[in-house]
């Protein structure tokens, strides 16, 4: 028998418009219609649907979070289907309805070992948001600008390396690389040849290199401002780096950490200032203490410690139990340990964007750069039922995945 | 007696009129016509046919040190009168003598040299007036500024310098260096513009200077501060926020050398036309061969591949740039148009110097500071308030 759900009374953010007063009904795995309350008058909803009265909560597409390491306790790395089941079911409490899993620069039989478990856990049903597709994030990456990856673990791309991989798991959907080091262009050819999205990050490029890149079927840049070269002075004149050329270059399309640690607000609003509304997506880039408390956790075999201190001087003063991953030593940041529902409400507060353009941030602006548009993150007919309802506060009430609903506040 | 300008290309630079002519009687603009229009010429009007070549507003350097062998610190009148006739022949129209960071007599000691040289200069661009560039810099962004005369404000001193000559047009300061908001204050009440310039400020500290009277950014990029991590935390500096801050002004040193390509495009991609403007900031090596040098401050620099260099070669040391290099670089690198380019020269500058009411637009009514030049950016002509100043075949 066929299954309905219906959302009423809702502020729909579609993301490119708000209905006030809009209706939803889903129907199996995919949104059936959309409209407002006035359009349902005289019709009555056929026998097994499921109403439910939202009452003026907002109803979106559901959050994709594209780079991520870990969250509530369970890792990427740690090929468990245990550990990916965790983060899937702590995700959808937090309105995120799809990830990719990334992995860390690791031994390699480590990288291999993580990408079999993740592509295995794929072929059967996570009970939680859905994992799209998995994201390299290293190893082949410029030691220059390791940041938190392990630097025992960073190598050059070898096509001997990296096809046999490539071949065995069609479930790697994006790699992020240093396009500048030996290997790096070939190996975006190839990502391009099977639609594979190449990012730049961990990157030492130069402009000129950046243009080479693009070329070569670079679209993205990971993790904006982090672990990427700015301008350099050889001999007084001044070469420019990934950050101008991702400001500059129209073609490249980027995300933002916006856990209110690692950029300040300053520098967001400059990205979206440069980049437009339509280039940037936000991610967590989060390990598995997202979620948790703060304390002493590991990062790819290197230690970590998780706590919340700001300093006075930065743009956004302290918050409670906001927390950020770092080295040991304090030199640098090493994943957050933020949710979606947290970047949004971040964007809102510090960078005065609208929540209908910080959603869409998340949700089509995560697709199209993923090249999943025509499935995700836009409420209209015939796209995958994947659903966040939340209210002003950006507290998660009800999170939909692939027509079931998977999370509901019990308070609501 | 009537000049008119003929059969040019007229960028004004709001607009662009092919196949058009410039009216001019006295100091003035009368009317910009083209082939609609029915003019007719009299009897006593000076007709010169341009040839195609291009018309526009004289150029407007608001930041300029010297050249063809003259610093605007040497202290003479000469040197002021003679820099400013050479750039004169490359377009410029009007000129901010620009005086870097100096002790407090010879700072005096300019200011009455340019008073004299306003009087004396009779075949030269148009002096606006001064820009001291210092001393109350921050020591971590002194560039080619002389450490030995980097300074906190003293108001004392300032008061003195602000009591002594009405010529001061501009002032460059590090806003956040103890002293120097109330130094904006006093220069904004003034109508002095007020620029942040050789700074290390962070975000915060240029907003509050933006509120304080500093709306203009000295050479962006140059000796700004940029992004910086301290534990890991990224504050942002001088360049992130004159991206950010839509209001505030900006000047790049377009010689091709101080910025490449992909910031001057990044720079007119987030602040546009209206809000940037070209400026040469060079030194006395401008229009003069390769070699060694001697700075009024007896530092010694070098210039070579077209930029003057600090004797170690680890920084620059100022552009030897004429003006129309700086609109070379923009059209052969940027893929900007001339039009744009032209106003980042012309009627911005007159603007950000509050001058626009009568320079940097060719209509009826303003000044007649007029330059000709090709396709190659060759200057052919350059009239100063309606007489003709330079003229090449």
């Amino acid at each position: 028998m066929v299954k309905r759900i219906a959302f009423i009374n809702g502020t729909l953010i579609t993301p490119f418009r708000e209905i006030s007063k809009g209706f939803i009904i889903i129907k199996d795995n995919l949104i059936e219609k959309i409209g407002q309350m006035g359009q349902l008058e005289g019709t009555t909803f056929p026998e097994n649907t499921h109403i439910i009265d939202v009452n003026g909560l907002y109803v979106s597409p559901g959050f994709i979070d594209s780079h991520l390491h870990g969250a509530f306790g369970g890792s990427a790395m740690s090929a468990t289907e245990k550990d990916l089941q965790i983060m899937a079911q702590g995700l959808v409490q937090c309105g995120t309805t799809s990830f990719l899993p990334s992995t860390l620069s690791a031994p390699w039989d480590k990288v291999t070992g993580a990408v079999d478990c993740i592509s295995g856990v794929m072929k059967r049903d996570l009970q939680g948001a859905r994992i799209l597709g998995i994201h390299l994030e290293g190893p082949y990456i410029n030691l220059e600008q390791k940041g938190a990856q392990n630097p025992e673990y960073i190598y050059s791309p070898a096509p001997e390396q990296y096809l046999p991989l490539l071949n065995n798991y069609p479930e790697i959907i994006r790699v992020t690389s240093a396009p500048e080091i030996p290997g790096g262009m070939e190996l975006a050819q190839e990502l391009r040849r099977r639609k594979i999205v190449a990012a730049i990050g961990h990157s030492s490029a130069t402009y000129q290199q950046v243009l080479q890149a693009i070329e070569n079927g670079y679209s993205h840049v990971t993790h904006m401002f982090s672990s990427m070269s700015s301008i350099k002075r050889i001999n007084g004149y001044r070469i420019s780096g990934v950050i101008e050329s991702t400001l500059l270059l129209d073609e490249l399309t980027t995300e933002l950490i916006a856990d209110g640690h690692h950029l300040p607000p300053s520098l967001m609003k400059l990205a979206l200032h440069c980049k437009g509304m339509d280039k940037v997506c936000l991610v967590t880039d989060s390990m598995a203490a997202a979620g948790l408390g703060p304390g002493k956790y590991e990062l790819g075999g290197l230690e970590v410690i998780v706590e919340s201190d700001i300093p006075q001087e930065f743009e956004i003063l302290t918050q409670e139990n906001n927390y950020v991953a770092k080295l040991i030593d304090h030199s640098s940041f090493a994943s957050s340990v933020s949710t979606m529902d947290k970047l949004i409400k971040n964007m809102i507060r510090h960078c005065e964007l609208s929540i209908r353009e910080a959603v869409q941030l998340v949700t089509y602006n995560a697709a199209k750069i993923q090249h999943l548009e025509d499935e995700i993150g836009i409420l209209a007919e015939n796209k995958r039922a994947d659903i966040a309802v939340f209210d002003n506060n950006l507290d998660i009430k009800i999170t939909v995945v692939n027509g079931s609903i998977l999370y509901m506040d019990f308070i609501y | 007696m009537r000049t008119i300008l003929n059969n040019g290309i007229i960028i004004t630079p709001i607009r662009i009129i092919k196949n058009g002519g410039i009216i001019i009687e006295k100091n003035s603009i009368v009317n910009l016509f083209d082939q609609s229009n029915d003019i007719k010429f009299g009897k006593s009007d000076q007709i010169i046919d341009v040839k195609g070549h291009y018309i526009s507003p004289g150029f407007i350097d608001i930041h300029t040190h010297g050249g063809f062998g003259y610093d605007y610190l040497d202290g003479s009148v000469e040197s002021i009168i003679k820099a400013s006739e050479g750039h004169m022949r490359y377009g410029v129209t009007s000129i901010v003598p620009t005086i870097s960071s100096a002790p407090l007599e010879k700072i005096m000691n300019v200011l009455d040299c340019f008073k004299e040289a306003k009087l004396k200069n009779l075949n030269g661009p148009n002096l606006l007036g001064v820009h001291l560039e210092g001393p109350y810099f921050s020591f971590e962004e002194k560039g080619a500024q002389d450490p030995n005369v980097i300074r906190k404000p003293v108001k004392e001193e300032y008061m003195k310098i602000l009591k002594h000559s009405n010529d001061i047009l501009r002032w460059s300061i590090a806003p956040e260096i103890e002293g120097a908001l109330e130094l904006g204050r006093i220069l904004t009440k003034r109508g002095i513009l007020c620029s942040a310039g050789h700074t290390n400020a962070f975000y915060d500290d240029m907003l509050e200077a933006y509120e304080n009277g500093f709306t203009h950014i000295t050479h962006l990029y140059s000796s700004t501060s940029m992004v910086r991590r301290i534990n890991a935390f990224r504050y942002s500096g001088v360049v992130e926020s004159a991206y950010l801050i839509d209001e505030i002004t900006v000047e790049i040193i377009a010689d091709g050398k101080h910025l490449p390509t992909s910031l001057l495009k990044l720079i007119y991609k987030i602040k546009g036309p209206d809000k940037i403007c070209l400026i040469t900031d060079s030194i006395r090596a401008a229009g003069l061969p390769e070699g060694e040098y001697i700075r009024p401050d007896g530092h010694k620099f070098i210039v070579e591949d077209g930029v003057a260099k600090l004797k170690d070669r680890t920084s620059f040391a100022g552009s030897i740039a004429t003006a129309n290099k700086l609109l070379q670089t923009m059209m052969n690198y940027t893929g900007i148009s001339l039009q744009d380019s032209i106003k980042m020269f012309t009627l911005t500058p007159a603007r950000i110097m509050k001058i626009n009411q009568y320079k940097g637009l060719l209509a009826p009514g303003k000044d007649a500071d007029i330059v000709v030049f090709d396709g190659d950016l060759n200057i052919k002509l350059v009239m100063v308030k309606g007489n003709i100043r330079f003229y090449s075949n």
